[in-house]
């Protein structure tokens, strides 16, 4: 049997056939139904599906159909469609899985590994019934209204905020549809996914159309940005495409566009949002201050703020023409001032002119528009520091501004005399070259900044006329004075504590006229009037306000005195005759002219008590106590530190110029009065036992009870003015504090004739024969005062005893003051107010025979003084000179003429 | 008297014992010949990555300087023989995500402006003054589609990929329309998304036609001349061929963008090769589009990778 060549020739074909470059794979084509799949579903090629690659592609053993690369390959701009789409910029994502943001429904299949691929949403065989290719072709299902997009993205919506969708009150400008945007299919008033976003094609991240520059938020929200070239009057937003920072300490860094210039979706998110942040990124409380932390100081101590405080509670009104919006439990926030788009224009970005904006709030403070503390009126052209002026910014600024203030009370005033001091704030003004230079509060003024403090309560009979000071701590707005309460929690008096330099006139809520008003008592910002009523001055000084219808209260004694200003004191009222607020005369805030300024301040009161004053029949007389000497011990009266540590007396030491009593409690009777030793505005009665002459002289005080208490031993015997020691005191009947005869001593009893020293005739003026101290005369003779016995140094005393020894025997001169070389006379050795020298105590209330170790004579003084000089001859001169018995027996000289006794002159 | 002769076997038999082993021998060396792919060795000269964003195609002028046609940004990016910005053309006012650029030696810059539907010539002497030349379209159909445009060998023409019309047009440097070839289809003189072109250098037309996997050569009159390549993954076929460029030894190589790779005919179709390294390894890319030829350098636009390579051939 013979093989046929056939099949060998069939096999040399094929294997040539296979060689290759054997001819040309060209040619017109025939439709291929394995090619024409093929051209997507690669996997399908016979190669791959026997299992094997090529030279040119390795093994495919996945679908690749729906692959990024293989629409690509086609999708690239070689196929018209996919020009202005796939090929051009951005596209949603593929080659990722999908976050758990979104969800992928069934109906949309991801790659084999699990990766987001355009096959997800497209497929060429799908969606027959659309009719329209630029919206469905090649879409899995219709996407009329975007609800395709929905379909993945619907996940996140129900939990979060996100830009309104299937809603809309206007038709979608055109313009937003000429970047690419889809209309709706139901609406085309509603805004819908593709309005903004494109799957392919986006310009922008995100795959909205365009967003540069936020030229897409601003399509529809053409409202929510201003032409930065427009006049002012337009500005009504928030700037857009500014440079701006995000404050590095916040927890997120706002987006930024180019040059790190603010876009919308700096401040707004779009998607996502929390429902209480309204499209935010962040909450609204906060999220000025991201960009604007300078304007916040949530941290600061009150005092040192420099803006407006925010996230504090506030009332806000309830109606008109501005009410602020507030946040979470009624607190004050940027908002509450601010709007971020259609603001007032020209403003920064103020929902409203900003005077109206703070006369929402601060409606009470508002009065001041058209009184002398509003600009416009006073001083239109002035400038604040951050050259603001009241003529165009309205009469806030001028001194206060809501942020970068220069001090407390958002203080916008340049150059504070005091820092963080309120009053120092207002002296800004009110001093000199400043814009109230003429207010100004002169050298002596009020003083501010002080605390509150030793202020004794007040009797009932003051707080029952509503006096008092106010509360130091804790004070509330409604307070009559309010304090400053200074960071370190002290209360301090303060301008404003009296004035209220938003009110013209206290008591009347009215604005001012808008014309430059002098002041007076019943106005001039007071809180309270003055002149009329002394309320202001009597909240603090209400012990002083005892002044009240005495004889010191000026319109009762001298109506019409005036005081420096010119006011008569029916004008200026109780308190303004002597004392003004500022400018004052001298200390004490002094009213009263005064011709010189001394160091103490009694010469306040004898501008009044002189021969030529208003109270000229209340002088001092030629001899009265002295003022300004050092008191030894610690009376309970108030002294003047004149030196460190060195206490003097002043007219205030023993007189309360305030309170006519002793009691501190009552108020004059409106009637001049003539006074006596319990009233004349002494601090303590010098009646009786004269406890105000003892605070300071104890030592003398001992004389109480004893042979030299006339009230005991001559209550009948008078002084110079006539008073029987019964009407006096224990001092009057010898002793005057004012109209004195003589300085030494401040005597006020009888003396003796000239012809010895003062001191002696103060003693003769009672131990003579017709005076009350007859029954104890000196019936020999005195110590001599010169030479005698050949002594021809009489005064060598001091040169064995000095002031400051432990025992001190005085010596005076011939005036009767107390020197340091000086005579011996009667007090030299006799102590007039001490019985006993070695029981210093008050005596027994009865008339005691005296011995020769008590009598009134100084301690020791035989042994000390005496033997000093005499010696062994001291009891024999003694003797002689005292015992007219003894004398007579001693052979020595005549002793004194009775001249010596001659009457007393009165 | 007749001589019986010895008896034999039948000499087609015994031709086929005797060839059969060698045919056999002979297809396995042509198969081992075909597993041992034939490359076109290269090597990477230059690369510019630069701001380019999906490029499409890029051109090279008489002194080496390089056009890449950044699309997407409405830009030409010049740049000099080593890499270095040279400055831009078009612009957004001026071109509309074009697609397809030829460079003359003379620096002359013609641009196939997709979006604008029109040609845009930017003159050598006067390159920032550039000429608009509208492509006419026929009535009733849809507006022209350039995205690919050469200068004709004969001054002051240009040929035209009307890619949306599946036709090949020429003009004159008036626009006005010299011939037209093409209708959408499969056959001779029909076209399937033609997209970019080349000419040899007698005056041949080489358009690669996407979806029909295709060179079709049109003389320079517009008629048919033949095919190049087929459909398929196996060497010389081709799957999504993008990129079209004949050197001066008359070979034609065109870029796959689904293969990543760009295969190497003759003029006449034959399969030459495949570009690849210096060891004889074939050389992928990622979605190489346009390309042009100047002396032993390729120039290859990498789209998805948004880089322009140059690789330099190895002799021979």
């Amino acid at each position: 049997m013979r093989s046929s060549p056939v099949p060998f020739l069939a096999l040399l074909l094929l294997l040539l056939a296979a060689c290759p470059g054997a001819a040309p794979a060209a040619g017109n084509l025939t439709q291929n139904s394995s090619r024409e799949c093929a051209i997507c579903h690669f996997r399908w090629i016979d190669q791959f599906v026997q299992g094997h690659g090529t030279a040119l592609a390795e093994y495919e053993k996945e679908d690749v159909a729906g692959d990024e690369l293989m629409c690509f390959s086609c999708h690239d701009g070689s196929t018209e469609d996919s020009r202005s789409k796939v090929w051009l910029l951005d596209m949603h994502k593929t080659g990722m899985k999908p976050s758990d943001k979104v969800k992928i429904p069934k109906l949309f299949p991801l790659s084999h590994d699990g990766k987001m691929m355009c096959a997800t949403c497209h497929s060429a065989h799908s969606n027959p019934t659309d009719t329209s290719i630029e919206r469905s072709i090649f879409l899995r299902i219709t996407n009329n209204d975007s609800i395709m997009c929905e379909m993945c993205h619907v996940a996140q919506l129900p939990k979060m905020e996100n830009h309104p969708l299937h809603a809309g009150k206007n038709p979608l400008p055109d313009r937003i549809f000429a970047e690419g945007a889809t209309r709706s299919f139901t609406d085309p008033k509603h805004v819908i996914c593709e309005s903004c976003h494109t799957p392919h094609a986006g310009v922008e991240k995100n795959l909205v159309y365009t967003m540069t520059a936020s030229a897409l938020c601003l399509i529809c929200h053409a409202d929510k940005i201003d032409d930065p070239a427009g006049p002012p009057s337009q500005q009504v937003n928030h700037p857009l495409h500014v440079e701006f920072k995000t404050d590095p300490s916040r927890e997120i860094t706002l987006a930024a566009g180019e040059k790190h210039s603010l876009q919308c979706l700096s401040c707004h998110k779009v998607h996502l949002h929390a429902k209480e942040t309204k499209a935010l990124v962040a909450k609204k409380e906060v999220l000025c201050g991201y960009c604007h932390p300078d304007k916040e100081n949530r941290e600061q101590p009150p005092a040192t703020r420099a803006n407006h405080p925010v996230a504090v509670a506030f009332k806000a009104p309830s109606g008109g023409d501005f009410v602020p919006a507030t946040g979470e439990n009624n607190t004050v926030q940027c908002y509450s001032c601010h709007a971020t788009h259609q603001h007032a224009p020209a403003t920064k970005g103020l929902p409203a002119p900003r005077d109206v904006l703070c006369a929402g709030c601060h409606a009470d403070r508002y009065l001041v528009e058209g009184t002398d503390h509003d600009f416009r009126v006073t001083a239109p052209t002035d400038i604040n520091m951050l050259e603001q002026g009241s003529s165009q910014f309205g009469p806030c600024v001028t001194c206060h501004v809501p942020h970068k203030a220069g001090g407390p009370y958002l203080w916008s005033r340049q150059n504070p005399k005091a820092e963080l001091t309120p009053s120092g704030l207002c002296l800004s003004c009110h001093q000199e070259k400043g814009p109230a230079e003429k207010k100004g509060v002169g050298l002596h003024s009020h003083p501010v900044s002080v605390e509150l403090k030793n202020v004794p309560p007040l009797p009932p009979s003051l707080t029952a006329l509503g006096l008092g000071l106010p509360t130091a701590q804790g004070q509330e707005a409604d307070m009559p004075l309010p304090l400053y309460v200074h960071p370190d929690g002290r209360s301090l008096v303060e301008c404003h504590t009296c004035h209220d330099p938003h009110q013209w006139q206290p008591g009347r809520k009215q604005k001012g006229q808008g014309s430059n008003v002098e002041g007076d008592g019943a106005s001039s910002f007071l809180r309270q009037q003055v002149g009329v009523a002394e309320n202001l001055c009597a909240s603090c000084h209400a012990d002083q306000f005892l002044v009240e219808g005495t004889d010191h209260d000026l319109r009762i004694t001298a109506r019409e005195e005036t005081n420096a200003a010119g006011k008569k004191a029916g004008e200026a009222g109780v308190c303004g005759a002597c004392h003004v607020p500022h400018n004052g005369q001298g200390p004490m805030l002094w009213a009263k002219p005064l011709s010189e300024e001394r160091e103490s301040h009694s010469f306040l009161c004898l501008s009044c008590h002189r021969k030529e004053g208003v109270a000229g029949k209340k002088t001092l007389g030629e001899y009265s106590h002295r003022v300004g000497t050092p008191v030894q011990g610690t009376p309970n009266l108030p002294l003047a530190e004149r030196n460190k540590d060195q206490w003097v007396t002043e007219c205030a030491t023993c007189h309360n110029p305030h309170s006519w009593l002793p009691d501190g409690k009552t108020r004059g009777s409106g009637e001049n009065t003539e006074g006596d030793d319990a009233s004349s505005f002494l601090r303590k009665s010098s009646q009786g036992r004269a406890e105000l002459c003892l605070e300071c002289h104890k030592q003398q005080g001992n004389v109480v009870g004893t042979d030299h208490d006339l009230r005991i031993t001559a209550p009948d015997a008078t002084d110079r003015q006539g008073k029987t020691a019964a009407q006096g005191s224990v001092c009057s009947p010898c002793h005057a504090v004012h109209n004195a005869l003589n300085q030494g001593g401040l005597w006020n009893g009888p003396v003796a004739a000239p012809g010895k020293d003062f001191m002696a005739r103060a003693c003769y003026g009672c131990h003579r024969p017709e005076a009350s101290g007859k029954d104890k005369l000196v019936e020999v003779a005195g110590h001599p005062e010169r030479f005698y016995f050949g002594y021809h140094q009489p005064y060598t005393i001091s040169e064995h005893y000095r002031l400051g020894d432990q025992i001190e025997y005085p010596l005076f001169d011939a005036a009767g003051n107390r020197t340091a070389k000086g005579e011996i006379t009667c007090p030299t050795c006799h102590d007039p107010h001490i019985w006993h020298p070695d029981r210093v105590e008050p005596g027994p209330g009865k008339n005691v025979e005296g011995t020769p170790v008590d009598s009134f004579l100084r301690k020791d003084i035989r042994n000390d003084l005496c033997y000093a000089c005499h010696g062994l001859k001291t009891l024999f001169l003694y003797r002689y000179y005292h015992v007219d018995k003894e004398r007579r027996k001693m052979i020595g000289h005549s002793p004194p003429t009775r001249s010596f006794f001659e009457p007393v002159s009165k | 008297m007749r001589k019986t002769m010895p008896s034999r076997k039948p000499l087609p038999r015994r031709l086929l014992l005797a060839l059969g082993p060698t045919l056999l021998l002979f297809a396995l060396v042509c198969q081992a010949q075909e597993n041992r792919l034939n490359t076109i060795a290269c090597r990477q000269a230059l690369v510019i990555t630069d701001q380019l964003r999906l490029p499409s195609d890029v051109g090279v002028d008489g002194r080496g300087r390089i056009y890449i046609l950044d699309g997407t940004a409405s830009v030409v990016r010049i740049y000099d023989r080593l890499g270095m910005p040279a400055g831009t053309l078009g612009g957004a006012s001026v071109l509309r995500e074009p697609l397809g650029i030829d460079v003359s030696a003379g620096g002359d810059v013609l641009v196939a402006d997709s979006g604008n539907r029109r040609l845009v010539l930017f003159p050598a002497d006067h390159i920032n003054s550039p000429r608009f030349i509208t492509i006419p379209a026929p009535p009733g159909t849809p507006p022209p589609d350039p995205t690919d445009a050469v200068f004709g060998l004969q001054p002051g023409t240009f040929h035209v990929v009307d890619n949306d019309n599946h036709r090949i047009v020429t003009l004159d440097q008036n626009g006005s329309l010299l011939w037209s070839t093409g209708i959408m289809g499969r056959n001779r003189e029909e076209f399937r998304f033609p997209f970019m072109l080349d000419l040899d250098g007698e005056g041949n037309i080489y358009i690669v036609e996407v979806i029909n996997t295709r060179v079709q050569v049109l003389t320079a009159n517009g008629t048919y001349s033949r095919f190049i390549g087929d459909w398929g993954i196996e060497p010389g076929q081709l799957f999504r061929p993008k990129g079209v460029a004949v050197s001066d030894r008359n070979e034609v190589f065109v870029s796959d963008s689904y293969l990543g790779v760009i295969q190497v005919f003759s003029r006449e179709g034959r399969f030459l090769g495949v570009v690849g390294d210096e060891d004889g390894n074939l050389l992928k890319f990622t979605t190489p589009v346009g390309m042009t030829l100047a002396g032993n350098r390729l120039f290859l636009i990498e789209m998805w990778n948004n880089r322009l390579l140059v690789l330099e051939r190895i002799a021979p």
